[in-house]
């Protein structure tokens, strides 16, 4: 494990898929743990057992469900030679932010112990998300260069592959909702409300507010 | 079955419509083979589309998603049977050269691209399907899903058309090269000396351009009129073969009545969801 993630951190090209898939599993595990670590300190610790399942379930999810579409498009663009490196690059993006965001853990600690507030807990995880996403995307932009350096259509189906993963990931996660545990809502695995569509949802507050 | 499945990795990854492959203006394909494996990517988009009544529903939703299956690849194929009788007959009355064989063969390289798509489209389609209740957003979803399709689609088929086209002029060139050798020894010659750089080549005539090109720029022109009246016919046609999705609480019928149109009933969807 030592070995890929420094393989993964210095950009290293010699641990193989399976061991940074697996690295991905953990560090969203521990992740994972440590946001039910809010549920914990509110008198359920069993939300660290949940939350640290559902975090590498739901990002596993989202890959699984974008990849034949990545598959044909990079096939249409003829492209489909370079699919091993290009999915190689795939899973060293999702492995940075992986150890990105398990590295954000201590962080994510010391704000529960400063602040006991649901709302202030959900954004602060939110915040931490993105500054993993901002390192992920950062991290495959560079993981693609000399792709779209040898040819330039790489770009186009890497943009295609980020708008549909982005489309699947906002749903898979209100899909796996919750995550902290609301102290004042009753224990649930999935929230009563899971059949629902964060587009559809998110579309009527807009409005609302509009 | 395997080599169906062959032939769509190959027209997909390019390799059958490559300038190499279409040497000889042919495209080498097997329709049957090709048809069947395009048959199954379908009704595999068929059964993710029908699966939303499954999931809403129960064990109730199922024949939906069965007839979703078979109704998807009629989508397509019926399309082609629709429009392929005025394709052929105006495309030769513009004078192309391309014989029912080779249009067909278009036609399934369009239907690989877009069936293909629409299949990897599936499992997304078949997620949404299990995660939301709303009936428009599956309805928009999986409009979006056939636009994507079908823009590559036809896309691809362009594409290809002018591969073939050139490769058709290459070919007749040469043909007619090797002719006028056989005929003209020493004109054979002249011309070898010129391609060699040794003699200087002629200056080209400014004025009209040949009368092969002139026929191939009319071919292309019924191909982009053509591609249009597709898309048209398969949006009205997926409008009468409805419903694919399945309202949910509503009792299964094969067929709904008929009424209004596809562009009337996609505004109507996104009416209801922005609404």
């Amino acid at each position: 494990m030592r070995a890929v993630i420094h393989d993964v951190l210095t950009g290293g090209r010699s641990a193989g898929v399976i061991p940074i898939l697996g690295l991905v599993a953990v560090c969203c595990a521990v992740y994972g743990a440590v946001v039910g670590v809010f549920g914990a300190m509110h008198g359920r610790p069993v939300m660290m057992l949940l939350t640290a399942a559902k975090l590498p379930m739901a990002l596993g999810l989202t890959f699984v469900l974008s990849l034949p579409n990545f598959w044909v498009v990079n096939s249409l663009l003829g492209l489909r030679d370079d699919m091993p490196q290009a999915l190689g690059a795939l899973a060293r993006m999702a492995a940075a932010g992986a150890l990105a965001l398990a590295s954000l853990s201590p962080v994510t600690l010391l704000w529960y112990a400063s602040s006991s507030s649901y709302a202030g807990a959900t954004m602060f995880n939110m915040l931490m998300f993105s500054v993993a996403g901002w390192v992920s995307v950062r991290g495959l932009q560079r993981l693609y260069a000399p792709l779209i350096a040898k040819n330039r259509m790489h770009g186009r189906a890497l943009w295609a592959w980020k708008l549909g993963f982005a489309f699947i990931c906002l749903q898979t996660f209100w899909l796996c909702r919750p995550f902290l545990g609301d102290p004042g809502a009753p224990l649930r695995i999935f929230r009563e409300s899971a059949f629902g569509n964060v587009y559809t949802e998110l579309g009527a507050k807009i409005w609302e507010a509009l | 079955m395997k080599d169906g499945f062959r032939q769509l990795d190959r027209i997909i990854r390019g390799d059958a419509t490559k300038m190499r492959a279409l040497q000889g203006g042919q495209l080498e394909l097997s329709v049957g083979k090709a048809s069947l494996a395009l048959l199954l990517l379908a009704a595999f988009a068929g059964l993710c589309t029908g699966s939303f009544g499954v999931l809403r529903d129960g064990l109730s939703g199922t024949p939906q998603m069965v007839s979703s299956a078979v109704k998807i690849p009629l989508v397509f194929f019926l399309s082609i049977l629709v429009t392929f009788p005025s394709l052929y007959v105006f495309n030769a009355l513009a004078g192309s050269r391309l014989t029912i064989s080779a249009i067909l063969k278009l036609m399934i390289v369009m239907l690989s691209v877009m069936i293909t798509l629409l299949a990897s489209l599936g499992p997304i389609i078949f997620f949404f399907g299990l995660s939301t209740t709303s009936y428009p957003f599956m309805k928009v979803l999986n409009v979006v899903a056939g636009l994507i399709a079908g823009g590559f689609g036809l896309a691809f088929l362009r594409r290809t058309l002018h591969r073939l086209v050139v490769a058709h002029q290459e070919h007749e060139a040469q043909v007619e090269a090797a002719s006028e050798r056989m005929e003209d020894p020493s004109a054979g010659a002249l011309s070898e000396a010129q391609e060699a750089g040794s003699e200087p080549k002629p200056w080209p005539r400014p004025g009209p351009a040949p009368k092969a090109e002139a026929r191939d720029d009319r071919a292309r022109l019924v191909f982009r009129i053509w591609l249009m009246v597709f898309a048209l016919v398969g949006a009205q046609m997926s409008w009468v073969l409805r419903p694919f999705i399945g309202a949910p609480g509503s009792p299964f019928t094969i067929f709904r009545a008929q009424e209004s149109n596809f562009f009337v009933g996609v505004l109507n969807a996104l009416t209801a969801l922005l609404f």
